[in-house]
């Protein structure tokens, strides 16, 4: 019961929001904010008391089919409470930031509707007990997302993003999709508990397909895998994220940082036990994380977009997570799951605290010297990017960020394998990186003064870029495959501003800091970005490891508990140094020899542009498939559909019909004595067959 | 027990609306039509509804009355269905013959006895029982056909009907005339016990007989080529009348079909009288989707999907297997959901005082009332079979059971029709959405008409969650035929 | 009577063929005749003969019946109401001629399935008697000879067959109803007589006792 209250809730909430609150902000508030801060206080609940053997509840059959039969049932151990407890705390945070955010929204009912269906998908998705209802959340969270980004449907950007995102999650879930039929395939159920346990049995099993032999576990898990890359933003399917920012600010904190993006892992992890049986998957779940988490990190470092800049972070540290899974160490990825959800949060609330102040102007080159103005939204960014760049001091203390990383850092190092070795190389790299653009981020917004020309030039290309932007929405619609270039190419540099009568005029003297509304869920969340990490290492990652995952992760390889105790020293502080290095590094940079910044920018131009263009995966992605298929499309279009399918098929079955129809409707003459005419002369005809056929058929 | 004791206990529910319809008669006509009767009618099915519930025997079939009527799982699910229709038809029709100012108190004994028409259908067992249902219910039905006397067109709709509902009767009656004629006996099982293997020669008798009562049936089910009075009953009549038409008597018609097909009292198909039904579920789908293409009016246009819906669900009995008659079950109670739905919808545009009933009208009507046209468009989306609506696994389930059982042209028209029929119901919601109109729709809408709008629109949307418990539902009533 | 209850053989079989020709003959000229009055003195005529016909199966009853209900009130009705009715004849048989020939078709065509299927019922004697023996509620073989048509037919009719006996009384409800609904307008003005009104109705305002001023008239407002 209490299980299904911490699902229904919100769904409850999104209904009663979307339906009762159009007309009454505060009603729309109110039936969407009860009910989830209820669900995150149940979801507690559940947590505290989760007994030994998970919850299952069944609620009714789904689908019955010859051998398939799925069920709508809540599924409910160690590995969900988990996911409850990010979910329903980060979502309540954000529901009730939301209210101070979208004050001015012209539709409160409608965001806080979506918002609150977005996490009912969530959490349908975590306690799913079988592939099918999980899909079901996926989707789910796939659509609610879709919506966000696009919430502020008058913006071509928005639009074009959220197309972008539901696009591109399409690839992944593709993957998923083929990947549950493989499951099915192998294992004739899609239920986890049947499956779980048999994992070892069908490792040796060996699909064949065009005269080659493919393991058939490697392949299911790697066609999973594509379904994660997809939700989670992995390189290659990662391209959606950053313009996914183009949603309101709470949205992208609870969904592109804090829950849904973090499903891929969740998936992974759930399906421990199977992927444990197919090491080369997990190989390239590590490789291809510990990429990602290099390359959106130097992305990061020289993106101008405050919420780009965070989205590159979330993208990165995602990266760490799969890392951590790929090596076997599941723990620590979700335990950088769950520190990351709440420091993550509460960077964005508490850029949305700032983007707010100044009127949705988010490029941080027209920003700085806010401290004073926004102490508090300062105090967040501060905490948050020291959680991210993992601060503390070994054995004593440290915030979220120190320990999951460090886990993960370790773990990595603990897997004694070339592919260990590699990502933890990768890893403390990206590290670095990661101190040097949070510091970036931090020294420009808030502390160095505000470079007044940079400013100016900024708000006029800003300006150039919305004129753009509307022509191009409003241009003719044979240049779309140039226009998709565009949306995904040049566009991602400025950011599209809602509010072109905002800050633009004035400075930042009417900046004022954000109402208490906002400011609470920040102190929320820094709480967990201080505490969760402290708290609950030794559950997630140290000796308390195997009682508290129980049967819910496969702990059997985990290469940290492995070497338990035995991690050289420099390995444990690598991570805590190479925050210190890019911190220095940031500092330096910045405070010190700001000369030095130009030069670098200018002597490394290309790297610069490369890093500035995000890799060129958009313009890459635009030639390799967007234009080709977009050609293709046009040949079979006007070839194919226009001239020959539809002049022959519809065009001609059509006319076809419409003149038999109007045949028919000839008969139909209203005249009483041709009715009793017709049912007569049906009479005769179908009792003269009657006759024939079965005397007929007698002889 | 004895057979009239026993026959009246499993026939409570029915006894009971036939008293309750006299009751409400008589305090209607004492109180000269001022008491509002709407109530207790509701009431008097909701009770109805319960005994059949409460008195449901799904797994043994018990016959009453000496074999005149049967209870198994097809006359509970039937009568089940018969009574919700009801209901939902009373509830249609009020606001609207209020606000037209045509209510009379006849109303509603004239709805109840028709439903104890349809309900002694269901439940029949011998030839005289289908009969004597069938003319109740088609006797109360013509009346209804000509409630609003004051208007010409209902009375011409009220008289096409009677003549050729007569004419359908007569046809029916001597096809029973001919059937006892040849077999003495007018019993379902023994009829079919009767002529396991006769000869040929022996029951071409029986054969015509039985052509002529399906045709007679087939007539009420307004299957092609007896529907022609279909279409000018559906534009004639009151609209509530109208949903009545649409909502209810199908199911009785349908069910006594399949009686007659499946089972232990399996004539039909033991005498290959099948072909008929065939024919009819062939030509039915065709001509309803055909003739549809090009109507103006919003009635006509729900009088030929009506048609083609009748052919979908014959097809389900044709299929001839426990599956295909639970596929039938399964379709007839979506159609009865959705026609619900559209014909809430239907009834409350309104405009200037008056009922729209042009499809010219609703140009721009999304505009106007956002939701209802969503509404709209998720049953008529419904209606055309597009997935994942409750709709599509009607007729998925359907066109399933009969290629299962080799009816492949069948199934294959069917899926064909749908493609047409997709068309009409298509151009509407392209009239509502994308077309700009200046035909002001009225607010608000009356609470009942919003209620059963949400009721069904959640039903056909939900579906597709939980599929296997109304599924399940109609396999255990098709079971019960197949002992 | 007494000829009908034991004829000879011979008497029986010519008084069917009679009666049924007469019957058939009567029935074509219904549809034929050229007046409506005409059509109905027929329909009389077919009844007659049908009651006839019962009374040579021995069922004397039925054929009063038919013979009372039919003859005795709906014919008359009908003659009633098609006297009363001004119909173009002309116009009703415009189109006879042009729509014959497919008629005339269809109704051969009928009439030889019905011929076609009437081979068969020497051959369906076998048929008939399976279900004879196979019903477990045969009505007419529990009662005897002796005993009277009324008699029986009650039984039959409050025994056996009682739900449809019931269900009949329905349709003949609905019926009624429905011509009520059809034909009955409540007319403003009309004058009714309410009597629960008048026996509940107080002495003191029954009578007025006046006392009219010579000259005067009496207040005239109840």
């Amino acid at each position: 019961m209490l299980v299904a209250l911490v699902v229904f809730l919100p769904l409850f909430g999104a209904l009663a929001s979307g339906t009762f609150g159009r007309r009454n902000r505060s009603l729309a508030n109110g039936l969407a904010v009860v009910p989830m801060v209820l669900s995150a206080f149940l979801a507690v609940v559940v947590w505290l008391t989760l007994p030994e053997t998970p919850i299952r509840q069944e609620l009714f059959p789904f689908i019955q089919s010859g051998g398939f039969a799925v069920s709508w049932a809540i599924y409910v151990d160690r590995l969900t409470a988990v996911m409850f407890c990010v979910v329903t705390l980060v979502s309540a945070a954000v529901h009730v930031y939301a209210v101070g955010y979208m004050q001015e929204d012209a539709s409160p009912s409608r965001f806080m509707a979506y918002l609150s269906l977005f996490t009912f998908f969530m959490l349908a998705l975590v306690s799913a007990d079988n592939f099918v209802q999980m899909f079901f959340g996926w989707e789910g969270v796939g659509l609610a997302s879709y919506l966000l980004i696009g919430f502020w449907h008058h913006k071509p950007a928005a639009n074009a993003a959220a197309v972008k995102a539901f696009v591109v999650n399409r690839v992944g879930d593709l993957g998923f999709a083929l990947g549950i039929a493989g499951i099915f395939v192998l294992f004739g159920s899609v239920v986890f508990e049947e499956i779980l346990p048999l994992a070892a049995d069908v490792a040796e099993v060996q699909w064949h397909f065009a005269g080659l032999s493919f393991d058939a576990l490697t392949v299911t898990c790697l066609l999973l895998f594509i379904g994660a890359m997809g939700k989670s933003a992995q390189l290659g399917l990662h391209v959606w994220l950053p313009d996914a920012m183009e949603g309101p600010t709470p949205v992208s904190a609870l969904i592109h940082a804090a829950t849904m993006v973090t499903a891929g892992v969740f998936m992974v992890c759930r399906l421990s036990p199977l992927f444990a049986e197919a090491p080369f998957a997990l190989e390239v779940i590590a490789v291809l994380g510990a990429l990602t988490a290099f390359f959106a990190a130097s992305v990061a470092l020289v993106q101008n977009d405050i919420k780009r800049i965070i989205a590159y972070s979330t993208c990165s540290q995602l990266g760490y997570m799969f890392f951590a899974a790929g090596v076997s160490a599941y723990g620590a990825a979700m335990f950088h799951l769950a520190t990351h959800a709440f420091f993550k949060a509460l960077l964005f609330l508490g850029a949305g605290s700032v983007i707010t102040a100044l009127h949705h102007q988010q490029d941080i080159r027209s920003m700085g010297g806010l401290a004073k103005k926004l102490p508090w939204s300062c105090a967040a960014l501060w905490l948050g990017s020291l959680a991210l760049i993992g601060v503390g001091v070994p054995g004593v203390f440290g915030l979220a960020g120190f320990y999951s990383k460090d886990a993960i850092i370790e773990s990595a190092w603990a897997a004694h394998s070339p592919i260990g070795s590699f990502a933890m190389a990768v890893g403390l790299v990206a590290a670095v990186l990661t101190a040097f653009y949070s510091l970036r981020l931090l020294l420009l917004v808030f502390h160095l003064p505000q470079d007044t020309a940079l400013a100016a030039s900024v708000r006029a290309e800003q300006a150039a870029a919305q004129l753009d932007g509307e022509h191009s929405a409003h241009g003719a619609h044979h240049h779309e495959d140039a226009k998709e270039a565009d949306a995904s190419g040049a566009h991602g540099l400025d950011s599209h501003e809602l509010d072109s009568h905002g800050s633009d005029s004035h400075g930042f003297a009417g900046v004022r800091e954000s109402p208490m509304v906002m400011l609470l869920p920040l102190a929320f969340l820094a709480l967990g970005a201080i505490f969760s990490g402290v708290f609950y290492h030794h559950e997630f990652v140290g000796d308390h490891a195997h009682e508290f995952w129980g049967d819910a992760i496969s702990l059997a390889h985990d290469p940290l508990l492995e070497a338990h105790g035995k991690i050289p020293f420099w390995v444990k502080v690598s991570p805590l140094v190479a925050g210190a290095i890019g911190i220095a590094l940031a500092l330096w940079l910045f405070m010190r020899n700001t000369a030095l910044r130009t030069t670098l920018a200018t002597r490394f131009a290309g790297l610069h542009r490369f890093l500035l263009h995000k890799w060129f995966f958009d313009e890459l992605y635009a030639r390799l498939f967007v234009r080709p298929a977009w050609r293709v499309g046009e040949i079979f279009f006007h070839g194919g559909d226009k001239n020959t399918i539809d002049r022959w098929g519809p065009d001609g079955v059509s006319s076809l019909m419409a003149r038999s129809g109007a045949r028919l409707r000839k008969l139909q003459t209203g005249y009483l004595y041709h009715y009793a005419l017709w049912m007569l002369l049906g009479l005769v005809l179908l009792m003269g067959w009657i006759l024939f056929s079965t005397t007929a058929g007698a002889n | 027990m004895s057979e009239t004791l026993r026959g009246l206990y499993l026939l409570q529910p029915t006894l009971f609306i036939a008293g309750a319809a006299m009751l409400l008669l008589v305090v209607g006509a004492f109180s000269n039509g001022k008491r509002d009767l709407r109530l207790p009618a509701l009431m008097t099915l909701l009770v109805a509804f319960l005994l059949q519930i409460l008195s449901a025997e799904f797994s043994t079939p018990v016959t009453g009355f000496g074999g005149l009527i049967i209870r198994d799982g097809l006359s509970d699910y039937g009568a089940a269905l018969l009574l919700v229709g009801l209901f939902v038809s009373l509830l249609l029709a009020d606001p609207w013959f209020r606000r037209e100012g045509i209510l009379r108190f006849e109303w509603y004994p004239l709805v109840l006895l028709s439903g104890v028409g349809m309900l002694l259908l269901v439940s029949a067992h011998n030839f005289m029982t289908l009969y004597i249902g069938l003319e109740l219910q088609s006797l109360a039905l013509y009346v209804l056909a000509t409630f609003h006397i004051r208007d010409l067109s209902s009375a011409e709709s009220g008289v096409k009907y009677f003549i050729l509902g007569s004419l359908a009767s007569g046809i029916l009656l001597f096809g029973i005339s001919l059937v006892y004629g040849f077999s003495g006996t007018l019993d379902f099982s023994v009829l079919a016990h009767a002529i396991e293997g006769q000869e040929q020669s022996a029951v071409s008798g029986l054969i015509v007989g039985l052509t002529l009562v399906v045709i007679g049936l087939g007539f009420k089910l307004s299957a092609v080529p007896f529907h022609m009075w279909t279409p000018d009953v559906y534009e004639g009549a009151p609209t509530p009348v109208t949903a009545l038409f649409a909502i209810v008597p199908k199911v009785a018609a349908v069910i006594i079909l399949a009686r007659l097909m499946l089972g232990e009292g399996a004539i039909i198909s033991a005498l290959g009288v099948d072909r008929v039904l065939w024919a009819l579920s062939f030509l039915s789908m065709l001509w309803g989707a055909l003739a549809a293409l090009g109507q103006t009016q919003i009635k006509r246009l729900l009088a030929y999907s009506a048609i083609g819906n009748a052919g979908y669900a014959l097809m389900g009995i044709v299929a001839g297997t426990e599956d295909g008659l639970a596929a039938m079950l399964v379709y007839m109670t979506i159609y009865l959901v959705t026609t619900a739905g559209v014909f809430a919808v239907v009834l409350s545009l309104r405009s200037d005082g008056q009922a729209i009933e042009r499809l010219e009208d609703l140009k721009g009507f999304a505009q106007h009332h956002p939701l209802v046209a969503v509404l709209l468009g998720i049953f008529l989306f419904s209606l055309a079979g597009i997935p994942p609506l409750a709709g599509f696994f009607g007729k998925f389930y359907v066109f399933r059971a009969a290629l299962e059982s080799g009816e492949v042209i069948l199934a294959i028209t069917g899926a064909l029709t749908s493609v047409v029929a997709a068309f009409y119901y298509l151009r509407l919601i392209r009239l509502m959405c994308f077309d700009s109109g200046s035909v002001p729709q009225e607010r608000p809408i009356p609470a009942e008409y919003a209620g059963i709008m949400a009721v069904s629109g959640v039903l056909v949307l939900l579906f597709l969650l939980a599929p296997s418990a109304p599924v399940a539902f109609a396999q255990s009533a098709a079971a019960s035929l197949f002992p | 009577m007494e000829l009908f209850a034991n004829p000879a053989p011979i008497l029986t079989a010519l008084a069917f063929w009679v009666l049924s020709g007469v019957l058939v003959g009567s029935a074509l000229a219904v549809v034929l005749a050229r007046a409506p009055v005409h059509s109905v003195l027929f329909l009389i005529l077919c009844f007659f003969n049908a009651a006839g016909l019962f009374l040579l199966l021995g069922a004397e009853f039925l054929a009063m019946i038919l013979v009372v209900v039919y003859v005795g009130a709906v014919a008359v009705l009908f003659l009633f109401v098609v006297m009363m009715l001004d119909m173009e004849l002309v116009a009703l048989r415009e189109g006879f001629l042009r729509h014959l020939p497919l008629g005339a078709l269809l109704a051969l065509v009928l009439l030889a399935e019905l011929i076609l299927t009437a081979i068969g019922w020497h051959a369906a004697q076998d048929l008939r008697f399976v279900s004879a023996t196979v019903a477990t509620a045969v009505p007419f073989a529990e009662v005897g000879a002796e005993v009277s048509n009324i008699k029986m037919l009650g039984a039959v009719l409050y025994d056996d067959y009682f739900l449809l006996f019931q269900a009949s009384g329905l349709v003949l409800l609905v019926a009624m109803i429905g011509a009520i609904v059809l034909t009955h307008r409540t007319r403003p003005g009309v004058r009714r007589q309410e009597i629960a009104e008048q026996v509940l109705r107080p002495a003191e305002a029954r009578i007025h006792a006046n006392n009219p001023p010579i000259g005067g008239g009496v207040d005239w407002d109840v």
